[in-house]
């Protein structure tokens, strides 16, 4: 049956053609690049840009990060939440911007709550790692199934016969076959194209197989535990019809212990419910 | 240690594991680790099903 329905499969032009990240994207790049760059220059950037700007501030000023006083200005967000954080929130912002898509086969704001609970969860499991890490930890939750939109924007058809036809089979090796590749590969791609930090790209590419990265093995993992969590408590929908496998090299290199996790799971969905409008502002 | 237990090792060194290796340590493991991945399940069904309750009320 799944053979008669393979439809054209995604080129590599396909994904070569995905769409670009915009110019203020690659100004912030190369400000990043630069060895000594300073929160000053980092502001200017960004303040060049009336959209972006108004972005960040409603994002540092969300409960989400509960800061007990307005911040008023791009510069005191990039001291308040660092360099990475701001870099990481608009590549994030943006690329959810470009591809705000709507499609029959998945309901889109259920599929941004799945992402934004698997991007709260990770964090959470990470809480006691550098602020670096759980700000990666975060975006790369949202971002993980990334590759799906791609399959959305390029082959939005083929996407819905594929969700609604073969919903009971929608693992990777089905994705594949009918796509020609599966998710993680599409999302990374659209991550490489993005010039998205190697930590986050790696993600993407490997959060069903935790076991298979040699670096940010950490991070892959929080966000393949978030990931299997989210499902289990029907966080939103992903477009997955089983929960994934538990991977147990995965929970044993997070360290968590099963009494733990009962506390971050009630704390993250309490934040998951207060952010909801952070949810929107990321789309 | 027995020859079969060697070469299981130099295949897994050489990263020469076929899919069905892969699952099967897997399902192994989950056999090995039954307490808590039990323990991981209870908190997960008992999270989800106060939730129900909060969504209910």
């Amino acid at each position: 049956m799944v053979e008669s329905m393979l439809p054209n499969k995604l080129s590599e032009a396909q994904l070569v053609d995905l769409p670009s990240p915009p110019g203020i994207i690659q100004k912030l790049h190369s400000c990043m690049a630069e060895e000594e760059v300073s929160s000053n220059e980092l502001a200017r950037v960004i303040e060049t840009d009336q959209a972006f700007t108004a972005r960040i501030l409603k994002l540092v000023n969300s409960p989400f990060y509960g800061f007990t006083r307005d911040i008023a200005s791009v510069q005191e967000a990039v001291t308040m939440i660092g360099f990475h954080a701001v870099h990481q929130l608009l590549l994030a912002t943006s690329l959810l911007s470009e591809f705000r898509t709507k499609n029959s086969a998945i309901n889109i704001d259920d599929f941004w709550r799945h992402s934004f609970g698997v991007g709260v969860i990770a964090r959470r499991i990470l809480n006691t790692v550098d602020r670096d890490t759980k700000q990666a930890a975060f975006v790369s939750g949202v971002l993980h199934d990334i590759g799906r939109l791609v399959y959305m924007k390029i082959m939005p058809d083929t996407f819905v016969t594929f969700y609604t036809e073969l919903s009971m089979v929608t693992d990777l090796e089905a994705e594949v076959k009918f796509f020609g590749i599966d998710h993680q590969e599409t999302g990374r791609a659209l991550a490489q194209k993005w010039n998205f930090p190697e930590s986050v790209t790696t993600v993407i590419a490997n959060h069903h197989n935790p076991d298979a990265v040699e670096n940010h093995g950490l991070l892959v993992s929080a966000v393949n535990i978030a990931d299997i969590l989210c499902h289990a408590l029907q966080i939103g929908d992903s477009g997955n019809y089983y929960v994934s496998e538990f991977n147990l090299g995965a929970w044993k290199r997070i360290g968590l212990i099963p009494e733990d996790l009962e506390g971050i799971l009630k704390k993250a969905l309490d934040e998951i419910d207060e952010s909801e409008k952070v949810v929107a502002q990321l789309r | 240690m027995a020859e079969e237990v060697k070469d299981e090792v130099a295949r897994k060194e050489s990263g020469t594991m076929t899919a069905f290796d892969r699952h099967l340590e897997r399902c192994l493991s989950m056999i090995m680790h039954h307490d808590e991945v039990r323990q991981i399940a209870d908190v997960i069904k008992r999270v989800k099903s106060e939730r129900m309750v909060q969504e209910g009320g």
